[in-house]
């Protein structure tokens, strides 16, 4: 049997009508898909943000709070003397 | 100020697309016939041949020229064939494992195998010897297919496979021998 022979009886094809639209078709909806990942990644980090601000808001009030009511103390404990006249 | 570099976007990537249909009108045939000797079977070619193109899209913008485009398509086009059989195979064998007692065929070729080029010529030998092609390593497979059927010549296919010119002839002398063994066992 000679191999080349047969070989060249294959006949070669065009492709498909409409491959080229389906190509399009794929290439938009991997380009959709990659503009939706950044998006679930500026929430994420979003998210973080106002959590790490919250936190900051809140142990500075805490702070501030402890800071003042040490103020008093000290206050009360060094001048007991003015408070009763 | 946004308008003007909405403009330009929209510019440079009709530009890439204008590209693509360039390239698809030069190289698709190319790419689907080439795509249908390696997977043999039809609608495989076309999504494989779809997948070829998406990824030259994706990829022009980082194409160097430092091969030319045939080339450089021909290679993605191979990996994207060989790829794809390599995941055939591997859920044929995880159905297999799933069925043992179903089945005996453990190792059937190509159950849905329907190549248009061949089909349409009357060669049954022709169908034996593609089917015989399919089954070689993929080295081998690769080498017969770019020498013998798209018949480059022997410095552009080692080019196209990365490998020099004389480990290009000796493997196409073992796919030579293999699919002789092939045949002759299919006849017996």
């Amino acid at each position: 049997m000679n191999l080349d022979h047969e070989l060249s009886k294959l006949k070669r094809l065009d492709p498909p009508e409409g491959m080229y639209e389906r190509i399009l078709d794929k290439i938009n909806k991997s380009e959709q898909s990659k503009v939706s990942k950044p998006k679930k990644w500026y929430a994420y980090a979003a998210a973080i943000l106002i959590l790490v601000l919250g936190l900051d808001y809140y142990a500075i009030q805490q702070y501030q709070k402890a800071e003042l009511h040490e103020d008093i103390e000290t206050m009360i404990s060094t001048n007991t003397s003015w408070s009763y006249e | 100020m946004y308008s003007f570099f909405l403009i330009h976007y929209i510019r440079y990537e009709a530009a890439f697309k204008l590209d693509l249909k360039t390239i698809y009108d030069d190289y698709s045939k190319m790419v689907y016939n080439l795509c249908l000797q390696y997977l043999q079977v039809q609608e495989d070619a076309e999504e494989v041949t779809q997948d070829v193109f998406v990824s030259v899209y994706q990829n022009l913008k980082e194409y160097r020229q430092e091969a030319s485009p045939k080339t450089w398509i021909y290679r993605i086009a191979i990996n994207k064939s060989l790829d794809f059989i390599r995941a055939r195979d591997r859920q044929k064998r995880s159905v297999h494992k799933n069925q043992v007692e179903i089945t005996t065929e453990l190792h059937a070729p190509l159950s849905a195998w329907n190549h248009p080029g061949v089909s349409l010529t009357d060669g049954e030998e022709l169908k034996k010897i593609m089917e015989a092609i399919y089954q070689l390593p993929s080295q081998q497979k690769s080498a017969i297919i770019l020498c013998r059927i798209e018949q480059l010549p022997m410095k552009e296919a080692a080019e196209i496979l990365g490998v020099s010119y004389k480990a290009l002839e000796s493997t196409l002398q073992r796919a030579k021998k293999n699919l002789e063994n092939s045949l002759e066992f299919r006849r017996k």
